[in-house]
């Protein structure tokens, strides 16, 4: 499968989805007025790569502001990999927070309350 | 006498302030959200707050974008026509204004959601949030509510809002909030 790669704008993140390392990565900034379009190749590789998973998959998030259409897309990015957590692969989501942004903590605290699958929150320093 | 959007802009002219009043488009909303990063480093304002203004206004400017309407013709010729004020009310202290026309059905719409989000706890604007973050009827254009229900969980504060009669069918409608 071939990865994906895309640079982040000022209202898209960073997006790095690796198969053969089984890497997921979103960083920066999701903000887009239409988030589904960003997020729907994401959605669909995902479903590709249910497939073919690795036994051990590394999700890291790294965001700093993302509005409310891309958290309903971050969930079905989320739900795509519990499926796959489901299959009995070890996939663990790491949720990253800068130290005093509470409300990031929340959010990462909401999904892992909405779904079965492993998250680690990680504080980072400012 | 009958209400002028003029003068309802022109009243927050006193404290530090970003503003913009016209066209709303997917460019424009990027322009005012750049212009507000810009004037908050500016100004020294702490990260944090930052962020909470920021994602308030992200979160307000996109509401605008997709549920404005076209405004009287007298007064706008554009299809989507609102107004922005971010007033700085104390050292790490704001309040959010927005703006915007609607028709006499959505005052009604407004209004009801508004009230049922005020009258709900902190705790129960979060329970909400994610009761409709998980639902699958949630309409992506923000049809279930979930910026307005993002503010009021991020502010801690209740939401304001006014209606000015613009006609017996068109109202002006103000968004007000405090971001502390």
């Amino acid at each position: 499968m071939n990865p994906i790669k895309i640079e982040g704008t000022r209202k898209t993140p960073d997006i790095y989805f690796d198969a053969e390392l089984g890497k997921i990565e979103i960083e920066g900034r999701s903000i887009p007025e239409n988030s589904i379009e960003f997020y729907k190749p994401l959605v669909d590789w995902l479903d590709d790569y249910a497939e073919v998973a690795n036994d051990k998959i590394e999700v890291n998030i790294k965001l700093e502001y993302f509005n409310t259409s891309s958290s309903k897309c971050i969930l079905d990015v989320f739900k795509k990999l519990e499926a796959i957590y489901k299959k009995n692969k070890d996939v663990v989501i790491n949720w990253h927070y800068e130290e005093d942004d509470e409300d990031m903590l929340e959010a990462g605290e909401d999904y892992q309350s909405i779904l079965k699958i492993p998250f680690k929150m990680i504080e980072m320093e400012e | 006498m009958s209400f002028s959007v003029e003068k309802w802009y022109n009243e927050y002219m006193n404290k530090p302030s970003v503003k913009y009043m016209g066209e709303i488009s997917d460019d424009k909303v990027s322009y005012i959200l750049d212009t507000v990063e810009g004037k908050l480093e500016e100004w020294e304002i702490k990260p944090k707050a930052i962020r909470k203004v920021y994602n308030v206004s992200v979160e307000a400017l996109q509401n605008l974008y997709h549920h404005a309407f076209k405004p009287p013709k007298e007064i706008d010729n554009c299809s989507k026509f609102a107004g922005y004020i971010l007033e700085q009310t104390g050292e790490n202290e704001f309040k959010l204004i927005t703006g915007n026309f609607i028709d006499l059905n959505q005052k009604r719409k407004l209004q009801n959601r508004f009230d049922q989000i005020n009258y709900l706890s902190t705790n129960e604007v979060r329970a909400l949030y994610k009761l409709i973050l998980n639902n699958s009827e949630f309409s992506f254009k923000g049809g279930g509510g979930l910026g307005m229900i993002d503010i009021a969980r991020k502010t801690k504060h209740k939401l304001g809002y006014k209606f000015y009669e613009y006609n017996e069918n068109i109202f002006f409608f103000e968004f007000n909030v405090v971001i502390s």
